[in-house]
Parts: structure tokens; C-alpha cells; sequence
């Protein structure tokens, strides 16, 4: 059997003292997407530093297919949030979908044919082929996460860990986002998302991980999305968001 | 016609003048190409920092011999210093990365004027000129120091080309950057000793005060005008070569300073470029409508 994408084991992080992350397992199967719900400062971005090796767990471990973070470098992208990126560059769609072969290409080298093939591939992958000449400036929210999306797939990533990816982005451009996110999912990508969207994880994503420092529940967004353990997770005077299962349904389908 | 011709080949006559016109055409391709980084990353008072910091650098080098060549063999080492204090700063103290110039620059070009000050009251022959310094003199480029600028610029080129996806990158999205496995962190340190040497070179044409003209005001122009990193990079050359040469001439005919000249001249090019990119968006506009 082969081994999980992600497989966490019992990740600690402590810093300065606080405790921001306590004994953290979940495991993620191939093909499939995990949302990550919490409120501010639940230890989301934490968890993803970890996973990519950008920060080191005080104890626990994380195995990505089986092997350690260090063997598997490349296989795991981050899309970080938007206002992180530098948008500001005088670059184009294609500029970006190269990025992600940067490593690939190595020191000193130039783009060999495959690695315009692969950004080719993912940028048809997301949709965005036909704006491959678009700046970078003329793009909107729901563009450029679909653009760094692609960025991570010409990267040769199959694990995608997106980080508040629906903040900022209309109505439409989730959609279409959505659409891409299930077409990877279904391509057998695995995708793991944070977002204070409860309505679009309740129903898109095959799993969902309560998390606020430990992890409350992890299993179906309908098993462990409920009012009650949201009223826990988020605490009894916190913001509770509200689950609207038709939410986008009516937009795209829903392939559960 | 004649009258052209001669006003064009007029300053080639003199020796010193010939080396003035290369070292611009280098310091003009070298400081906007950099510049291109510069502006797009947000070190432009990084680069004026780095600037002012070398002071000292280039009086202790002039004191104890190396004339000719101080503002490298002075320069360089005190920028790299600079450059990479600021960048411990940053990530130790947790301070910002302006504040970390300004808690810097200013006590170090501060440090430069006061060893001047000592150094004459006591007699030490300082071979260094505080307006040189400040405001450049292309025109008093000795034949040593013209090679020396073409080696660091070739240099300085040359590992802008090799590095330029991976500085890309880690300018476009560091904690990706990262991700993948690239050490953004020593790339910045690169992309900081690099701005420390285009800094010292350009010091020669325009000045420790003007540096920033040529740095950020041919690059900034370039960004208003294209639509890719390596497009920004070609005609903010351009630019850059342009203001220098021409500065150079304007310099030369009306008997006027040319570090500032040059600076002048990079901000009229700015300054049209903004107005032709505007006027191309109302074309565009009317076209459209």
C-alpha cells in the first residue's frame, strides 16, 4: 500500500514559550482535498512552515509519500496568501508558470524545451493559456492564485498547500478556482487549503481538520462541520461562520 | 553639419575626457540595469545608504596609500559591511529594513567626515576631495581606475545574468522561493554585495549623492515603458547611457558640473516617460471608447 502524501505525526511547536502547535496528526490520501479551518492564530500558517520545511517542529514529523521533507523537496508547493507576493514585478502569466521550474533548470542554466512544455501544461491546467501574455498588474485576485496554482504545477508539486486562497477573490473567479481545485483533485493532486470560507470547504473538500493549536476533529466537512463543534473550535465568543451547504452549487458542480 | 560633427567630436580630443565617456557608457548600462532590481525589491534607500556609508571606507584606503583606486579598494569592503549589517539587523534585531539604513548610514558617512576633519588638523595628507566624493568627477578618471570600473561592472553583469530566475524568484515570492529549496536568504546577501559594488563604481560619475539618479531614475523610467523584467532591463540600459553620454556633453559644452548634469538628465528622460506612457493610455483610452 503506498504511503500517505502527508502524513503528520504529532507536531509540537513552541516559540518563545507558547505553545502554537500541540501534538498535530492527520494523514491526507492521494487525489484529495483537506480543508484546514480555525480561527486567527489557530496555528494554519504554522502548520504549513512546518510541512514545508520553512520552520522546524520541536517534536513530531512530517513524511511526505513515506519519505522525509528533505528527500521530497519539489513535490510540495505553497501558495501563500496574495498580499505576500510581489505583484509589483514587471512579469507576465508566463514569466510566473517558469518560475516554478526555476529549481528544475538549476544554477547558471537556461529553460530547456520540457520546461516551456510543463509551464505550458499547467497554465492550460488552470485555465489561464490564453492570458499567458497578460501582466501581472492587469490580473485580478481569483487570476493570480489561479496563476500561482500553476506556478506550483510546473513545479512538478502533487502536493498543493494553499493558504487563505479565496481571500479577496469575487464570487465568480471562486468559482473558477473551484473548478481548477477539483480538477487536479481528480487528476490526483493533493490539495491541503486554509480559509475562513466554511461554506465553500463544507463542500468541496473531501476532509476538514478543526484546528486551534491541537487538533479539535478531522474527518467529512459534514461529520465535523456542525454548529456545535464550529462553536467549540472557535470558541463561545468567537465569530462562529455560518454553513450554507447550497453555497456555489448552483455555479459548478458539485462532485462528491 | 560641421558644426555638429565638431560639437559631437569636440571632447574626444582630450584624453580625459575620452575616459570620462566610458566610464559613463559603463556606469550607464551597470547602475540601471541593477537598478531594474533595486526599484522592483524596494532598495532604493538601501542603495542612498549604502552610498553614504563608504565615506570611511575610502578616507582609511586614501590615508594609507591607495590613492589611485580608494574608491574600490576602500569603497567595496565598507558597502559589503554595510549592506550585510543591515541585513543582520533586519533579521535579528527585527528591525525594518529602512530603519536599519537609517540606524546605520548616517553614523558611518558621519564617521568619514570626522576622520577627514582629524586626519587635516593633524596633518595627515588626505588625498580623498569631499566634493569629488559627493557629487562624482567623471572628468578626473585615471586610465587605472576606468579598467578597474569596466572589470566590476563586467563582473557585476555578469552575475545578474547567471542569477537573474533566482533572484526573480525570491523577490517574487521569497517563502516559495524557499520552498523549492532556493537560500533566498544568501541570494539577498548576493543581491546586496552586488548593489555595494554597482554603488561604489557609480560613485566616480555622479557622487555619493547623485548615485541614486542613475540607480533608480533610468530603471523606474524603464518600468513605466515595458512590459517584461529583461524589456525594463534593456531600456533602462538605454537610458542610462543616454543620460550619461548626453549629461556628459551638456557638461562639456555649457561648462557645467557633470555628476549633476547626468542626474538632471536621467530625470527629464523619467519624466517623458511618464508622460509618454500616459499619453499612450489616453490613445488607448480613445481607441476603446
Amino acid at each position: 500500500m503506498p504511503a500517505p502524501p502527508i502524513d503528520a505525526v504529532e507536531i509540537t511547536v513552541e516559540l518563545g514559550g507558547t505553545l502554537i502547535l500541540d501534538q498535530v496528526c492527520f494523514t491526507t490520501g492521494p487525489g484529495s482535498i483537506m480543508g484546514v479551518v480555525g480561527p486567527n492564530g489557530a496555528g494554519k500558517s504554522t502548520l504549513f512552515n512546518v510541512i514545508t520545511s520553512l520552520m522546524p517542529a520541536t517534536s513530531g514529523r512530517v513524511l511526505i509519500h513515506g519519505k522525509s521533507i528533505s528527500e521530497t523537496r519539489g513535490l510540495v508547493a505553497y501558495v501563500q496568501q496574495q498580499e505576500r507576493i510581489n505583484w509589483r514585478l514587471p512579469m507576465n502569466v508566463w514569466d510566473v508558470a517558469m518560475l516554478g521550474r526555476v529549481r528544475r533548470i538549476g544554477w547558471f542554466r537556461r529553460p530547456r524545451p520540457e520546461d516551456r512544455e510543463a509551464a505550458e501544461s499547467a497554465l492550460r491546467q488552470v485555465g489561464m493559456w490564453e492570458r499567458r501574455k497578460s501582466l501581472l498588474g492587469e490580473l485580478s485576485g481569483g487570476q493570480r492564485q489561479r496563476v500561482s496554482v500553476a506556478r506550483a504545477l510546473a513545479q512538478g508539486a502533487d502536493i498543493l498547500l494553499l493558504d487563505e486562497p479565496f481571500r479577496g477573490v469575487d464570487i465568480t473567479s471562486q468559482v473558477d478556482l473551484v473548478s481548477v481545485l477539483m480538477e487536479l483533485r481528480r487528476a490526483g493532486h493533493t490539495i491541503v487549503m486554509s480559509s475562513h470560507n466554511i461554506n465553500l470547504l463544507a463542500n468541496y473538500c473531501d476532509e476538514c481538520l478543526c484546528l486551534n493549536c491541537r487538533v479539535y476533529d478531522c474527518g467529512p466537512p459534514q461529520q465535523v462541520l456542525t454548529p456545535e463543534s464550529l462553536t467549540v473550535l472557535y470558541g463561545p465568543t468567537g465569530a462562529v461562520p455560518s454553513i450554507d451547504h447550497s453555497h456555489l452549487e448552483e455555479h459548478i458542480g458539485h462532485d462528491h | 553639419m560641421d558644426t555638429i560633427t565638431e560639437a559631437l567630436a569636440g571632447p574626444f580630443q582630450y584624453a580625459f575626457m575620452v575616459r570620462a565617456f566610458i566610464v559613463a557608457a559603463i556606469v550607464g548600462v551597470m547602475c540601471p540595469v541593477a537598478g531594474v532590481y533595486v526599484v522592483t525589491r524596494g532598495l532604493g534607500f538601501m542603495s542612498d545608504g549604502l552610498a553614504h556609508s563608504v565615506l570611511p571606507g575610502i578616507v582609511i584606503a586614501g590615508i594609507f596609500g591607495a590613492v589611485s583606486i580608494s574608491v574600490f579598494v576602500g569603497g567595496i569592503p565598507m558597502a559589503i559591511v554595510m549592506a550585510l549589517l543591515s541585513g543582520y539587523l533586519i533579521k535579528r534585531a527585527g528591525v525594518g529594513e529602512d530603519v536599519s539604513v537609517g540606524i546605520l548610514f548616517a553614523p558611518l558617512f558621519a564617521a568619514g567626515v570626522i576622520m577627514i576633519s582629524v586626519a587635516s588638523s593633524l596633518g595627515v595628507l588626505v588625498p580623498v576631495s569631499l566634493d569629488d566624493l559627493l557629487l562624482g568627477n567623471v572628468l578626473g578618471v585615471s586610465w587605472t581606475e576606468m579598467y578597474v570600473t569596466l572589470g566590476v561592472a563586467g563582473a557585476v553583469l555578469l552575475i545578474l545574468y547567471g542569477l537573474h530566475k533566482e533572484l526573480v524568484f525570491s523577490n517574487f515570492d521569497p517563502t516559495g522561493a524557499s520552498v523549492v529549496g532556493l537560500p533566498t536568504e544568501k541570494l539577498e546577501y548576493v543581491l546586496l554585495a552586488l548593489l555595494s559594488m554597482v554603488v561604489v563604481v557609480a560613485l566616480q560619475a555622479v557622487g555619493i549623492i547623485l548615485v541614486i539618479s542613475l540607480l533608480i531614475t533610468p530603471a523606474a523610467a524603464a518600468l513605466q515603458l515595458t512590459r517584461s523584467f529583461t524589456g525594463a532591463m534593456a531600456a533602462a540600459a538605454f537610458i542610462g547611457v543616454a543620460s550619461g553620454i548626453s549629461g556628459l556633453y551638456l557638461s562639456y559644452h555649457f561648462n557645467l558640473p557633470s555628476g549633476p548634469v547626468m542626474a538632471l538628465v536621467a530625470f527629464s528622460l523619467f519624466v517623458l516617460s511618464v508622460v509618454w506612457k500616459q499619453k499612450g493610455a489616453g490613445i488607448l483610452q480613445r481607441q476603446t471608447s
